[in-house]
């Protein structure tokens, strides 16, 4: 392994989990995890992907993806976000108004809504008109 | 040429590699457009963000990104997003896995360790690592890649 990951690894310390939403500027995602726990990725669609847990299938995180053009749609729907703490409610809604939603996209969406919808997340500033997200990896909340 | 020094010796990737851009870790691995070598590119910012806010065995299947990398199981192109067409998913099925700081067991069966990477001018940068159940039919290959993913590129199994 090369020596700079492995000095990265290396560095490793045990912290504390927090669940917080995080922004990946590169990927231009959000995840959230809500527990500290073995899972893997239930992709829905482009915008949407499940974290579930293994074994009992529960949700146990949200990805979602393309969180720019989310915010960006959802804004001339008469929603405003500037750099303050949205809730992530928003990006659920956005998805649901962008794709042809089915029965099943509305029970997802009820879920989400439900399970991670009050949760609050802030992101950066605006860039160029666009709901640009400045810090890489931010942490949203 | 970058010349990279790891366990295994020398290894000589890009033959007009960039510079290393501030913020990111290099590693080796093979391109997943030519499967030849190449370097990789792990943000700090996201790894202290994986480590504060993301499962435990998430951080360390850290160490498995440079082995899935250089002997993947399969590679696929385009992951289906705006902006993201030109992105990989390479998998992979590392010895270990650790459900967390005392219990480390054999990589789950039936799972694989997806890692996306996508070239920008910064160079081979990794976005996410994340499991996905693979497909029993397809050896190496997620569950749902015809449909996640624009084109499965390259398998172990198949060789092509």
């Amino acid at each position: 392994m090369d020596s700079q990951l492995a000095d990265l690894i290396s560095e490793y310390s045990l912290k504390a989990f927090k669940p917080v939403p995080t922004y990946d500027n590169d990927g231009d995602f959000l995840t959230f995890y809500t527990e500290d726990t073995d899972c893997y990725s239930d992709r829905i669609d482009d915008t949407l992907t499940l974290y579930r847990h293994p074994e009992t299938e529960a949700i146990v995180g949200i990805k979602v993806k393309g969180v720019s053009k989310l915010l960006a749609d959802i804004g001339p729907k008469g929603v405003v976000v500037k750099g303050d703490g949205f809730q992530l409610g928003i990006l659920f809604y956005s998805w649901a108004l962008e794709k042809d939603t089915s029965p099943e996209d509305f029970e997802i969406l009820k879920y989400l809504q439900d399970s991670f919808g009050t949760v609050t997340a802030v992101i950066g500033t605006l860039a160029d008109g666009n709901y640009g997200l400045s810090d890489s990896n931010s942490e949203l909340v | 040429m970058l010349v990279l020094i790891s366990s295994k010796g020398l290894t000589v990737t890009d033959s007009n590699p960039q510079a290393v851009p501030r913020g990111y870790a290099p590693f080796g691995g093979n391109c997943p457009k030519t499967g030849k070598p190449t370097t990789f590119l792990l943000s700090v910012d996201k790894f202290k963000s994986v480590q504060r806010h993301q499962p435990y065995w998430k951080i360390r299947a850290v160490e498995s990104l440079e082995s899935v990398l250089r002997a993947p199981l399969a590679r696929l192109k385009d992951l289906k997003r705006d902006g993201f067409q030109d992105a990989y998913c390479v998998t992979g099925k590392p010895a270990t896995y650790h459900k967390s700081n005392t219990v480390c067991v054999p990589f789950p069966p039936g799972f694989l360790l997806c890692v996306i990477v996508a070239w920008d001018s910064r160079g081979w940068l990794i976005l996410d690592w994340e499991q996905r159940k693979e497909d029993s039919a397809l050896p190496g290959v997620p569950v749902n890649g015809h449909t996640d993913f624009g084109e499965i590129i390259w398998t172990a199994n198949s060789r092509t």
